[in-house]
């Protein structure tokens, strides 16, 4: 009895676990998308007050980023600086799909932000500064969303956990 | 290190075709792609067609001049609109890349360039001691005249004009080390890199990078106290009234022009006004008939020859 007792109490801990991290990836995603916010709003400082090079703006956001970030800028900077010939789009997007992919950013906020590359680069920085003005718009509206929904999804997720380790208890019993 | 940064701004198949080439960098002066034409060097002074494997020319194409844009920008053409109105970006090492496409005009001026279809890729070389036999001419009883360096483009002004920069800086039998000032718009003087001349332009030496020359001079005097301001290529109004303001303070100046005789210069309007003032000690002048950086002649304030290069 003491070690059905106790199997049970590990299978519904486990579950609930599971449930735990589910709702930590959904906090995880609306993290992120907080610090990508940051690191737009240092890159449209760079390019409109600073004049910096893509690259040159990279490397300084990207040392003083967090995980994923500072690898995706970093990566990037280290790209140009090779010069195979590649567009800074082409670039933007390959290192993108390679860093922030698995990242925990909602999947469509990726997808929006690998194909942001090919506005970059252009002589008009008026033009780049409104299309990061425009994407910042764009991950605030999706954290609102986010917010929205965050507090039930992680009840939810929670919850989820709990009973459906209860369930599995009681199916092995 | 010379080959290095100018092979990484070039396409990657004009690059491939430059490393089997063999080439001395120090003897390579210009890189010129254009659109459907033939790769040209000037190389030692003669020009050189380069050619492909199969052997016939190297054409180029206008995904190279794309790729070369691309790299000599640094992915970031906003961060060159200046340059770019004057026609060439300046890159690491102070080499100077000339484009040429279509303008595009704003308010009558020439805002930016696009559909760039020529570049001109012009090496500068950093020639140690070449201005040696000058400072018997531009220093009297230890003090530094003022001097202006007249030349055609292509002669070696600015290679002269850094040289004289380093001497100063550090002193030579001439004269004793002086703290020089130099507003170095173009990036061409100091070869600076992220801020840091790669150049030497002496121990010395405070350089204001991509800033406007009159500004810069202005800002110079204010913060840096120079007993020397060294600018290249002087023309605009704003220029001249600097370079009188920097005199009028107390600083020696060392600038360039481009001209190709005294006559020429008299011709300029507002340069003939600083002749007319005897602004300048020194006139010194360059041709290139024996090599770039020949010095023709050696010219008082009154435009009397102190020294013939022939």
């Amino acid at each position: 009895m003491t070690a059905k007792l106790i199997g049970v109490c590990m299978v519904v801990g486990a579950a609930s676990a599971g449930g735990g991290l589910a709702a930590q990836k959904v906090r995880l995603g609306y993290e992120r998308l907080r610090c990508l916010q940051r690191i737009i709003c240092q890159l449209r400082s760079e390019i409109q007050y600073a004049r910096a090079c893509l690259p040159e703006a990279f490397q300084r956001i990207g040392t003083v980023s967090e995980s994923p970030y500072k690898e995706w800028l970093l990566s990037m900077a280290e790209r140009m600086e090779e010069r195979r010939g590649l567009t800074f789009a082409q670039i933007w997007e390959e290192r993108t799909w390679e860093y922030l992919k698995d990242a925990g950013i909602p999947s469509e906020s990726v997808k929006r932000l690998a194909g942001f590359g090919g506005q970059f680069g252009t002589a008009d920085v008026s033009l780049q500064v409104r299309a990061l003005d425009l994407y910042q718009e764009e991950v605030g509206r999706t954290m609102e969303e986010l917010r929205g929904e965050m507090q039930m999804k992680i009840r939810l997720c929670h919850c989820l956990g709990v009973m459906s380790g209860i369930f599995v208890a009681v199916l092995l019993l | 290190m010379q080959k290095e940064r100018i092979l990484r701004v070039l396409p990657r198949r004009v690059r491939v075709l430059l490393e089997g080439e063999r080439l001395q960098y120090a003897r390579l002066q210009e890189i010129r792609l254009r659109i459907d034409k033939p790769l040209l060097l000037i190389y030692g002074g003669k020009e050189r067609i380069i050619r492909n494997q199969r052997d016939g020319p190297y054409i180029v194409t206008r995904e190279d001049i794309r790729e070369m844009v691309e790299y000599v920008s640094n992915y970031s053409l906003y961060a060159y609109e200046q340059e770019m109105r004057q026609g060439f970006i300046t890159i690491e090492g102070g080499h100077r890349v000339g484009m040429t496409g279509q303008a595009i005009i704003e308010d009558g001026k020439v805002r930016n360039l696009r559909y760039i279809s020529s570049i001109n890729l012009r090496m500068s070389h950093e020639v140690i001691g070449c201005a040696d036999q000058i400072f018997a001419h531009i220093v009297t009883g230890q003090r530094l005249c003022h001097t202006l360096i007249i030349s055609p483009p292509r002669c070696g002004k600015t290679t002269l004009l850094r040289d004289m920069i380093r001497q100063v800086s550090d002193g030579n039998q001439w004269i004793r080390g002086m703290a020089v000032g130099v507003v170095d718009e173009r990036s061409e003087i100091g070869g600076c890199y992220m801020g840091t001349p790669q150049n030497q332009l002496g121990i010395r030496t405070d350089i204001l990078d991509c800033c406007p020359k009159a500004e810069g001079m202005m800002m110079l005097i204010r913060s840096m106290a120079p007993e020397v301001i060294a600018v290249d290529e002087i023309g605009t109004a704003e220029d001249v009234h600097a370079v009188e303001y920097a005199m009028h303070c107390g600083c020696r100046m060392l600038a360039t022009v481009h001209a190709d005789s005294m006559e020429d210069l008299r011709r300029k309007p507002l340069l003939d006004q600083m002749v007319a003032r005897k602004r300048f000690d020194r006139y010194i002048l360059l041709g290139s008939q024996g090599h770039a950086g020949q010095v023709e002649g050696l010219f008082d304030s009154r435009g009397s020859l102190l020294y013939s290069g022939e």
